[in-house]
């Protein structure tokens, strides 16, 4: 008899509801109690940080050395590998391009928080992600020039460790962005350009290292390999657009059981055009942009139609239309359409103070998110990164969404497919459009939508093909 | 068989091991994520249900988070209501209400504005840029604020409701709040000297500009409520439907002069071992001795030509400038001659009090004058003279808190002008009521001109 185990299903039983954010009478006596006690809390300095002290600012001196250095633009065909051969020296080079690249970029970042109001980055969320910032920029500028391909082994583990501690970053930074939209001390496009500055050169940063970690690999492994003349690095793969399409739809299809059981009656995907248009992009990616417009699409029609009929709901149709350049995929749906004013702001960051209480209370119930940097230093006060153990935990709890697909895209890093299997629907954090965009935008592409109210949506999702581009410099966006 | 049932509680029955998990889940019959979870509970079923020490987390963050958003709320709400009217006659005429009754709605009002004006201050800082604000000069200054509203929203829960609470009141926590914003000036002057990379020179100077004028204000609010109380229980005179109960009292200008030549001449003594003399004169021949009327009668007597109604901190701060700049170009260009006052007052039919500080000390260069009242950060960017530099960051003045800041003349300037009208009343005339100007004689000397009103 095999024995009964009782469990918890945490996605259903938390202390946390949509009716935890109600508004408290601040000007009640227990209100005003509390806030008195608590108010040194806007202050600078919160006690659990051990950057942010007295002192921080003339050590901030530091920063700005780096900060007044530009970045190096750098297409995409150098970081792949500096031609057909690898040698010994190009990772070299690779690897103190990295160096010297990642400290400079970070100090930009960091100069760029500096210059937001004080009321803004006070706030708990952003805060924290300063702190992340500047321990990284720290830990970076202290590692010494890489001569042996052993210095480089040593500096593909620490890489390693930043990656996954950055995975951290993101929820707070979009807490943040909910956050400060609630309490409007940042103009919408303020805030809007601020985070596709964040994000992009987030992404931009990734890039640069998984390539060299990827060049590392493929040097320890192949030494001799040499690469074809049009070679964009193995982070690249390339991609039949119809295949990936389905794929993506079956994924999000299964996450939508929970609200609509009948799989079978789910929308049909059918796709027209060119079949079979193949091109290079980084797969993490291409899923994270087809699955938000996807699931976007599929949850409109389910809702539309779902309750008023017992038949097979109507099809989504996707369209590939493949320049020579680019290629542009059509989405549309037939689930009801969206107001012209909703239309308006599907593309900000800042929400309106009721759509963003609802999507902070499903980012505070994601289990087992870390709320507090472990940022660890040394007893004089120097940041040093994280063991890896620790960081695992990280990496998992973006697991449950889709934040952490767009991470991990080497093949020492898990792969996403199971991620965006494994998003429940209800975590829905109402930020994957924006970020869609900003992804489709820094691959020189481009994402819009149009509606008909009553109707249904159609989301047009332009891509360029890197390998025409491979020689343009791509990653300057800092 | 599997069975999985959800039960009501939340709770979840399941047959599974957790190889059936797992190949299940290859499957694709199980979530992903409710595989994870059961496998995660299987493999160590003699740990405590993870679950209970994630809603404690949940439930932590939650309660912080309730805080956190409560904080700038009362920030928000306090600094966008409405900022008292200002006025000469205002003061009067609480000093002319003054009652046990009326005190107590005083103090209560006291507390609104104060915090109306703490509120505005607050805000102000958190818009100014991050790095700026974690200099540590300028982090001191904005704690001091965080300080205060946190006393004062106490205060305003249990606001005085007898005579005893408001003599407690006045001297706790009302001069609590003038003692703690009675040094913030030199702190934010030396942080603002180091932050000027950062942020425009615009910037700081409009926010300096608001904030020591709503400083002024709140200061004087705070100290006319303790001087009406001081009043109302007989430690200083109290004239029941008087006019000079508050912070307003009928000065001996003369007196005032003396007394502030005084003080700068030790702080000289000190440092440059001279002393510098005046000469005061008065208008001799009222107003109106020309008139037709009996010159008796209308001659004001010697009282009332040196007698006037104003605030006498702000008069002492004005002038201990003032005299600290005469005085020292006398000294430094080796002249013996006094530094002459001239005082001018009337009170029929018009009010008025008029000063002239003459010195000659050799006046003012051109280049300089264009920044006479400008803030001491923007000398060093522009490095303008050395006269410039003493006139405005007199080196080593210790013994008075405001010295060498390079703040003193905007900041007279901002005292005596306080009470100008910003609106144009029905005629379209914006009233002055008073004023500071310089007329300088590159070469020879400066006059300075102090003019104020008494309503």
């Amino acid at each position: 008899m095999k024995p009964r185990i009782a469990i918890r299903l945490k996605s259903t039983y938390s202390p946390i509801t949509s009716h935890s954010y109600i508004y408290q009478d601040f000007l009640s006596k227990a209100g005003k109690e509390e806030i008195a006690k608590h108010l040194k809390n806007l202050g600078p300095f919160p006690t659990y940080s051990s950057i942010l002290n007295p002192q921080h600012f003339y050590q901030n001196e530091v920063l700005m050395e780096y900060s007044k250095k530009g970045p190096h633009p750098v297409s995409l065909r150098q970081l792949a590998g500096y031609g057909n051969k690898l040698t010994k020296q190009k990772i070299i080079n690779s690897a103190n391009f990295v160096r010297i690249e990642l400290a400079i970029r970070l100090a930009m970042r960091i100069r760029d928080l500096q210059t937001l109001p004080f009321g803004v980055v006070n706030n708990f969320h952003f805060s924290q992600i300063y702190e992340s910032y500047y321990h990284s920029f720290n830990a970076f500028r202290k590692i010494p020039p890489i001569h042996t391909l052993q210095d480089n082994s040593q500096f593909c583990e620490t890489l390693s460790t930043m990656l996954d501690d950055h995975v951290f970053n993101l929820p707070h930074l979009m807490m943040g962005a909910l956050e400060v939209s609630i309490l409007k001390n940042l103009p919408q496009n303020e805030l809007d350009q601020f985070m596709s500055t964040m994000i992009r050169s987030r992404i931009s940063r990734r890039v640069i290292v998984e390539e060299h970690l990827s060049l590392s690999e493929n040097y320890r492994s192949n030494p001799y390999d040499t690469k074809p003349p049009h070679y964009l690095g193995e982070i690249f793969q390339n991609c039949n657009a119809a295949d990936h399409f389905r794929i993506v739809a079956d994924v999000i299809k299964s996450s939508m059981i929970d609200i609509y059981p009948d799989i079978n009656k789910m929308p049909d995907l059918e796709i027209e055009g060119d079949l079979s248009t193949s091109f290079p992009f980084m797969v993490p990616h291409l899923h994270y942009l087809l699955g938000e417009i996807l699931r976007n699409s599929f949850e409109a029609t389910i809702k539309t139609h779902g309750p008023k009929t017992s038949k097979k709901l109507p099809p989504i149709t996707v369209t590939i239309i493949n320049l020579k350049r680019e290629v542009t995929f059509r989405i549309s749906d037939r689930g009801g359409g969206i107001s012209h004013d909703q239309l308006k702001g599907i593309w900000s960051f800042g929400k309106n103070p009721e759509l963003a209480r609802k999507s902070l209370a499903n980012f505070h119930r994601i289990p087992g998110l870390q709320l507090y940097s472990n940022l660890k230093v040394t007893a004089s006060g120097s940041s040093i990164v994280n063991n890896p153990t620790s960081t695992q935990d990280s990496a998992k709890v973006l697991n449950q969404t889709s934040l952490s697909d767009t991470e991990h895209s080497t093949k020492k890093k898990k792969s996403t497919l199971e991620n965006l299997t494994t998003r429940p629907f209800e975590y829905k954090l109402g930020l994957g459009l924006p970020m869609s965009q900003i992804y489709a935008y820094y691959w020189n592409g481009d994402l819009s939508m149009n509606s008909l109210e009553g109707y249904g949506s159609d989301t047009s999702l332009t891509l360029s093909k890197l390998g025409y581009h491979s020689n343009v410099t791509q990653l300057d966006r800092a | 068989m599997m069975i999985i049932r959800r039960l009501p509680t939340g709770l979840v029955r399941t047959n599974l091991t957790v190889s059936s998990c797992r190949m299940l889940r290859k499957r694709r019959f199980l979530h992903g994520s409710l595989a994870t979870k059961i496998e995660s509970s299987i493999e160590s079923p003699s740990t405590p249900i993870s679950g209970n020490e994630e809603q404690d987390q949940q439930s932590k963050f939650l309660e912080e988070y309730k805080i956190r958003t409560l904080l700038e709320r009362p920030i928000y709400y306090y600094a966008e209501k409405e900022l008292p009217k200002f006025s000469i006659e205002r003061l009067y005429e609480q000093s002319h209400k003054l009652s046990p009754t009326f005190i107590l709605q005083n103090a209560q009002e006291t507390i609104e504005h104060l915090l109306t004006y703490n509120a505005r201050r607050i805000k102000e800082f958190r818009n100014l840029p991050y790095l700026v604000v974690l200099n540590p000069s300028i982090s001191e200054s904005y704690s001091t604020y965080l300080q205060t509203m946190s006393s004062l929203l106490t205060a305003s829960l249990n606001p005085p409701t007898t005579l005893a609470e408001n003599e407690t009141f006045a001297k706790t926590v009302l001069s609590e709040f003038i003692d703690a914003h009675a040094d913030t000036l030199p702190s934010l002057s030396k942080g603002f000297n180091e932050v000027f990379d950062f942020i425009s020179t615009d910037q700081i100077t409009h926010f300096l500009d608001q904030h020591l004028k709503e400083r002024i204000s709140m200061r004087l609010i705070a100290h006319q409520h303790i001087q009406l109380t001081k009043a109302l229980i007989g430690e200083t005179p109290y004239e029941k439907g008087g006019k000079y109960n508050g912070v307003i009292k009928v000065l001996n200008i003369a007196d005032v002069i003396k007394k502030n030549a005084e003080l700068v001449n030790d702080i000289l003594l000190l440092k440059y071992d001279q002393t510098v003399p005046i000469q005061i004169d008065t208008n001799l021949n009222p107003i109106n001795y020309w008139s037709r009327q009996d010159p008796e009668l209308m001659r004001p007597t010697e009282d009332e030509l040196r007698h006037f109604p104003y605030i006498e901190y702000h008069l002492d701060y004005i002038l201990t400038e003032l005299f600290k700049n005469s005085f020292r170009s006398h000294i430094e260009n080796k002249i013996e001659d006094p530094v002459q006052i001239t005082i001018s007052i009337a009170t029929k039919p018009t009010s008025y009090l008029e000063l002239r500080i003459r010195d000659k000390g050799k006046g003012i260069p051109p280049k300089v004058m264009n920044h006479i009242f400008d803030y001491s950060f923007t000398t060093w960017e522009n490095n303008e003279g050395d006269s410039y530099k003493t006139l405005n960051v007199p080196p080593g003045l210790g013994g008075n808190v405001v010295a060498g800041m390079g703040y003193g003349l905007p900041l007279s300037k901002n005292y005596v002008e306080i009470f100008n009208d910003t609106l144009p009343d029905e005629d379209g005339i914006v009233t002055t009521k008073g004023s500071l100007s310089i007329q300088t004689y590159y070469g020879w000397g400066t006059d300075v001109y102090l003019k104020t009103v008494g309503q």
